[in-house]
């Protein structure tokens, strides 16, 4: 199932915006590689489960995938065929807000090339330019 | 001494935000320089030559401001929010003959036994706090882990420090560990599913429910 909090304090959220920069959660902590995002957006949990599956599935059993961002945000929908009004939609999806430079996928236990192959693949369920970053040793 | 990089800076006039980033626009990075009884003073130096030296894991460096050279430890390092550029760094003045306190990174040789059986190795511990010369400071603490099988670990005390260096962790740490494979349920964990609601903080138990397992 994808990710959703367990418990909130309101059910719907105003929209907000995604404005600046990743002042934390912007450095590889865990892995040795990580996958970095260089736009701002939302990605839904289905994305983030998404991303995480194909990196683990092409792992197989090597190697271990830190997810560093989660979906606190809930996004409403009215149902189709609706007129306006008659108040704020039902809740849909949740989403991670995510800033320029936020660090989405971290990844260890493997070599590079194959970290490089992997991260790849977890790329292309991204709704967001993204790029491979190494770990600093400072 | 003579292996530390040496870095030519130049005195900032002017401080601030607008004059810094005037001074990035140029290819150069503030910093500041401190320590050894000496008031701290403002300073920039080349960006290519201190990306340069911190990619070959220098942490002691010379700088030199006109015809002084001082040796310093690179203190602190401050990147941008893609941590691709160095938007500032410390420079602490050391004495070449003082023992100071310092993190080296952990580096592993070699693939373990376990890892060839399908186990993963996993670095716990990136740095490890070691006391040493500035002179002795290691670029990186080697820890060999070709020998290690699944469920092996190595702690702190095992590792065989460079000579003139003391390392100041706990012995019993695990710096790195051999973990046995991943389960496929947890692989296979995410199966799709309806979008569930998660449960509202402060409100009340519905009643409905209650009602239904009552019937």
């Amino acid at each position: 199932m994808p990710l959703m909090p367990k418990r909130v304090k309101f059910r719907k959220s105003q929209r907000g915006k995604c404005q600046g920069k990743a002042t934390r959660g912007n450095r590889v902590s865990f892995g040795e590689y990580g996958l970095q995002s260089l736009e701002s957006g939302w990605i839904t949990a289905r994305q983030i489960e998404a991303g995480r599956v194909a990196a683990t599935h092409f792992l197989g059993r090597e190697g271990k995938v830190w997810v560093r961002i989660f979906p606190h945000k809930s996004i409403t929908k009215k149902p189709l065929e609706t007129r306006m009004g008659k108040g704020k939609g039902e809740p849909d999806e949740w989403v991670a807000v995510v800033k320029e430079g936020t660090i989405l996928y971290e990844l260890a236990g493997v070599p590079e090339d194959i970290a490089r192959q992997t991260l790849s693949r977890t790329a292309h369920k991204m709704p967001v330019r993204v790029r491979l970053v190494t770990r600093r040793h400072i | 001494m003579a292996d530390n990089p040496t870095m030519a800076a130049q005195r900032r006039e002017k401080t601030g935000t607008r004059a810094s980033r005037a001074l990035r626009r140029k290819g150069l990075v503030p910093c500041v320089i401190y320590g050894g009884g000496v008031e701290a003073e403002p300073l920039a130096v080349s960006a290519e030559e201190l990306m340069h030296a911190i990619e070959e894991r220098a942490r002691i460096v010379d700088v030199k401001v006109g015809s002084k050279k001082r040796p310093v430890v690179i203190k602190e390092v401050q990147f941008d929010h893609l941590q691709s550029d160095i938007q500032h760094v410390d420079f602490e003045i050391i004495k070449m003959d003082e023992v100071l306190e310092i993190d080296v990174p952990v580096e592993t040789h070699g693939t373990p036994k376990g890892a060839k059986n399908g186990g993963m190795l996993e670095i716990v511990m990136k740095h490890i706090s070691v006391e040493c010369k500035p002179g002795d400071i290691p670029k990186e603490i080697r820890i060999e882990v070709g020998e290690l099988e699944i469920g092996d670990t190595v702690a702190v005390g095992e590792i065989e420090a460079p000579p003139g260096v003391k390392i100041l962790d706990d012995p019993t740490i695990s710096v790195v560990a051999v973990h046995a494979p991943r389960e496929e349920e947890e692989l296979e964990e995410a199966a799709e599913g309806e979008m569930l609601e998660p449960e509202l903080i402060g409100a009340e138990p519905e009643e409905d429910e209650e009602g239904e397992e009552e019937e």
